[in-house]
């Protein structure tokens, strides 16, 4: 089955993406990475830490992968822009994710300052994942922005909640023409599965595969969930009905 | 001469280029961004580029992140 998903040109075989944070070491991170197949995968660009001065994280992503450097961090348009063009400067790729976060209790991305930065990076050649409050009218403008794909939250970020947002994703899949990449909040499998039947073009997980006991089986899990959502979205399932049809005929009964 | 590094006050003994620089805080020069007073300095000008008085110096590099 051809079933690609092209954002900015390249092909994407696997339509779980998967952030590299949180994982108790970089070896670990690895190694969900490898089992799981990710193709496209997050990091983040901090102050380095002298504590931490031994292991280059990017010596433990496979070559293969695109990274994507968040710009998380960032709390408004300008400060994104410039962890941006930091991650462009060291050699990192075009990919951006971009998040701008200024609330610290529920780490709610600020749809606004994440358009004006789109505004700005999309300008300048940048392949621009914006990660955002499900809202038609901002996925609209980011369309129009020249982002390459729009990432709407199920939940807020490491709480595993799941698609709370899942109607206004609906709304979504069903009016905008980039692909709708569900980012943050999925907590399970199931949840990816989820997204991906109803349409989505592919996940973002990060949390719910790192601090699981087993991240490398959990990665591996996520994994087939969303290609096992993919599949049963292009199937056709026919969805809910209210009342009751029978799997066996109604004729030849034994009587 | 009083520069400050990552956001903290610090210290050098004297005029030292960038690459000088990292070498004295023994952080090696592959994959990390200098910035020098919020601009990126080029790779290619760490030798060429000395940090003066009061600079702000800007050492990054990535880290895992969702």
């Amino acid at each position: 089955m051809n079933d690609e998903l092209i954002i900015a040109g390249k092909k994407i075989h696997n339509r779980f993406f998967l952030g590299t944070g949180k994982f108790a070491s970089h070896t670990l991170m690895k190694d969900a990475i490898e089992k799981a197949g990710v193709e496209i995968v997050t990091v983040a660009l901090r102050r380095i830490n002298p504590e931490t001065k031994g292991e280059n994280i990017m010596d433990f992503i496979p070559k293969n992968c695109v990274v994507m450097t968040n710009t998380s961090g960032a709390r408004n348009a300008d400060e994104a822009v410039r962890i941006a063009r930091i991650a462009r400067e060291m050699g990192c790729g075009d990919w951006i994710k971009i998040e701008v976060i200024s609330d610290n209790k529920y780490l709610l991305p600020d749809n606004m300052e994440t358009i004006r930065a789109c505004e700005i990076l999309a300008k300048e050649g940048f392949i621009v994942m914006p990660y955002i409050n499900p809202d038609l009218m901002d996925a609209r403008r980011l369309v129009n922005a020249g982002a390459a794909s729009v990432m709407p939250l199920g939940a807020p970020i490491g709480t595993g909640k799941g698609l709370k947002t899942k109607e206004l994703i609906e709304i979504l899949i069903n009016e905008i023409k980039i692909p709708v990449v569900v980012d943050a909040g999925i907590g399970s499998p199931s949840h990816a599965a989820e997204a991906m039947e109803m349409g989505s073009a592919a996940i973002l997980a990060n949390t719910a595969v790192a601090v699981s006991e087993n991240p490398v089986l959990s990665a591996e899990a996520f994994s087939l969930a969303v290609r096992a959502g993919r599949m049963a979205y292009l199937s056709g399932l026919q969805g809910e009905k209210e009342s009751a049809e029978p799997s066996s005929p109604l004729t030849g009964f034994l009587r | 001469m009083k520069i400050i590094f990552n956001g903290k006050n610090d210290e050098i003994g004297g005029s030292v280029n960038v690459s000088e620089f990292l070498l004295k805080k023994n952080f090696s020069p592959e994959r990390v961004v200098v910035e020098i007073n919020k601009n990126i300095v080029k790779r290619a000008e760490w030798n060429k580029t000395f940090i003066k008085e009061n600079d702000g110096i800007e050492i990054l590099s990535f880290v895992g992140g969702g």
